[in-house]
C-alpha cells in the first residue's frame, strides 16, 4: 500500500510549494525531452554544436544544422515535435519556442539582413538532403482548393512531420516573432529581380499557407498525454490536485506504475 | 481548494506515519529526501527509470549511477531557468577497488593496516547539460552530470 501512495505523496510534497506561474507548454516540452535519455542526448548535442565557435567568428552552421536534422530524425517524434510546436499564450513561452533550435546559428545567416529567398531555394534544389524534404513539405502542407476545407484530409501529422524535416536544411523555417505562430524562412523577396513571383510563391508556402497554420494550431489538440504523466512535478497546482484527487480513489487497486507502460504505448503523433 | 489540499495532505501524511511505524523495510530506507526523489539508473536504455525502483540506502547498494531531476536554480551555479535538468551522480559501496596494479597493491596494504582509506565510488565519464535560461539564452554546462561510475582507488 505504501508503494502505491509514494507517487501521490510526492505530488503533495511538491504541491506544498505552490508557484503561481501560468503553465508554459514549451518548458513542459523541454522537461519531457530532458526526461527521455535519447531526446536529451540529441538535444544537448545540437545545442553544443550550435553554440560553438567557427573560424571567422560566427558559428559552425553546417555542423549545427546537421545536429538539428539528427535531432528531428532520431529523436522520439512526440517529444521533438512538442518542442517545436508547443502552443503558446504569451510572449515568454513564444520566445522560448522561437529560440528552441538556436536560431542565431541555424536560422539567421551571418549577414544582418536576410538574403533573397531565391538563394536558399536554389541551394535547396541542388541539395541532396534538402530537395526531397522540400518536395515532401510542398506535398503535405499545400492547400488543396478542391477539398471542402481547402486542405488535405488528415493532413496535420504529415504536414508537421514535413515541416520538422525542413529544420536544419537550407530553407530552415522559424517563428517570426514572439507574438504569433507565424513562420517563415530567413529570407525576403526584396531583391528578386524578374524571379519575384517565384520568390513570393516559395515564401508564401510558409507565410500565406492556411493549411500549415492550421496544422501548427492543431498541435494543441494533439498534446500527447504521455507528456502529462512524465511531468507531474511541473503541472500547475490546480492540475496536480485534480490528478491526486481523482487518482487516490483508484490507488488501492492500481499504482501509477502500471499506467506508465500503457501510456508509453500511446500512438505517435 | 486550499482546505481540500490541506486535508488531503494531512490524510496522506497520517497514512505515511502509520506505515512508517508499521513497516521497517519499505519506507524506512527512503526517509532522506534525497533518496525519495533520486532513483538509480537501472538500465542504460532510453526509458526513464521506473517509479517503483525503490532506492535502498545509497551506501548499502553497490556503486552505481543515480539520477536526480533538479530545477536549474537548485544546481547552485547561479543560473535561472524554468527548465529541469537531470543531474546524475555516483554513490554506493565499493567492496573491491579498481582492478589495476595500483588498486590491488593498495588493497593489500589496507588489509595489512599500512594504508588508509578505501576505494570510493566516483564518475568515470561526464556529460554536458544544456538549457534555455530565463533571458532566453542558451547555456551549456560542460561535464556537469556523471555518465558512468566506477570504483576508484
Amino acid at each position: 500500500m505504501a508503494s502505491c501512495l509514494a507517487p501521490a505523496l510526492l505530488l503533495l510534497l511538491l504541491l506544498g510549494s505552490p508557484t503561481n506561474v501560468a503553465p508554459n507548454r514549451c518548458v513542459d516540452a523541454a522537461d519531457a525531452c530532458t526526461a527521455d535519455a535519447r531526446c536529451q542526448r540529441l538535444r544537448t548535442a545540437y545545442v553544443v554544436q550550435c553554440l560553438g565557435r567557427a573560424a571567422p567568428g560566427g558559428c559552425p552552421r553546417a555542423r549545427c544544422r546537421r545536429a538539428l536534422r539528427r535531432f528531428f530524425a532520431r529523436g522520439p517524434p512526440e517529444l521533438t515535435h512538442a518542442l517545436l510546436f508547443c502552443p503558446c499564450g504569451g510572449p515568454a513561452c513564444a520566445e522560448r519556442r522561437r529560440q528552441t533550435f538556436v536560431p542565431s546559428c541555424a536560422f539567421s545567416g551571418p549577414e544582418p539582413a536576410p538574403p533573397s529567398c531565391l538563394a536558399p531555394l536554389d541551394a535547396c534544389e541542388h541539395s541532396r538532403v534538402c530537395r526531397p524534404r522540400l518536395l515532401a513539405f510542398q506535398a503535405s502542407c499545400a492547400p488543396v482548393p478542391s477539398n471542402p476545407d481547402g486542405c488535405l484530409r488528415d493532413q496535420v501529422p504529415s504536414c508537421l512531420r514535413a515541416y520538422a524535416g525542413l529544420v536544419g536544411t537550407a530553407v530552415t523555417p522559424n517563428y517570426v516573432d514572439n507574438g504569433s505562430a507565424r513562420v517563415a524562412p530567413w529570407c525576403d523577396c526584396g531583391a528578386s529581380g524578374n524571379r519575384r513571383e517565384e520568390c513570393e510563391v516559395f515564401r508564401g508556402l510558409f507565410t500565406r499557407n492556411r493549411c500549415l497554420d492550421r496544422a501548427i494550431q492543431a498541435f494543441d489538440g494533439g498534446w500527447p498525454s504521455v507528456l502529462h504523466d512524465q511531468l507531474d512535478p511541473h503541472q500547475d497546482p490546480e492540475h496536480s490536485l485534480l490528478q491526486v484527487s481523482s487518482a487516490d480513489a483508484s490507488l488501492e487497486g492500481s499504482s501509477m506504475l502500471s499506467m506508465l507502460p500503457v501510456l508509453a504505448l500511446q500512438p505517435l503523433l | 481548494m486550499a482546505t481540500g489540499r490541506v486535508l488531503l495532505g494531512s490524510l496522506l501524511l497520517l497514512i505515511l506515519h502509520l506505515d512508517l511505524r508499521g513497516g521497517p523495510g519499505a519506507w524506512g530506507a527512503s526517509v532522506a529526501e534525497e533518496e525519495l526523489l533520486s532513483e538509480p539508473v537501472v538500465d542504460r536504455g532510453t526509458r526513464r527509470p521506473q517509479l517503483d525502483a525503490r532506492p535502498r540506502r545509497a551506501l548499502a547498494g553497490p556503486c552505481q549511477l543515480w539520477s536526480l531531476p533538479l530545477p536549474v536554480a537548485e544546481l547552485g551555479l547561479g543560473y535561472t531557468s524554468e527548465e529541469t535538468v537531470i543531474f546524475r551522480y555516483c554513490a554506493g559501496s565499493c567492496p573491491r577497488g579498481a582492478r589495476t596494479q595500483h588498486g590491488l597493491t593498495l588493497a593489500r596494504l589496507r588489509g595489512q593496516g599500512r594504508a588508509h582509506g578505501g576505494p570510493c565510488c566516483r564518475p568515470t565519464r561526464y556529460a554536458d547539460v544544456a538549457f534555455l535560461d530565463d533571458r532566453h539564452r542558451w547555456q551549456r554546462l560542460p561535464q556537469l552530470s556523471a555518465a558512468a561510475c566506477g570504483c576508484g582507488g
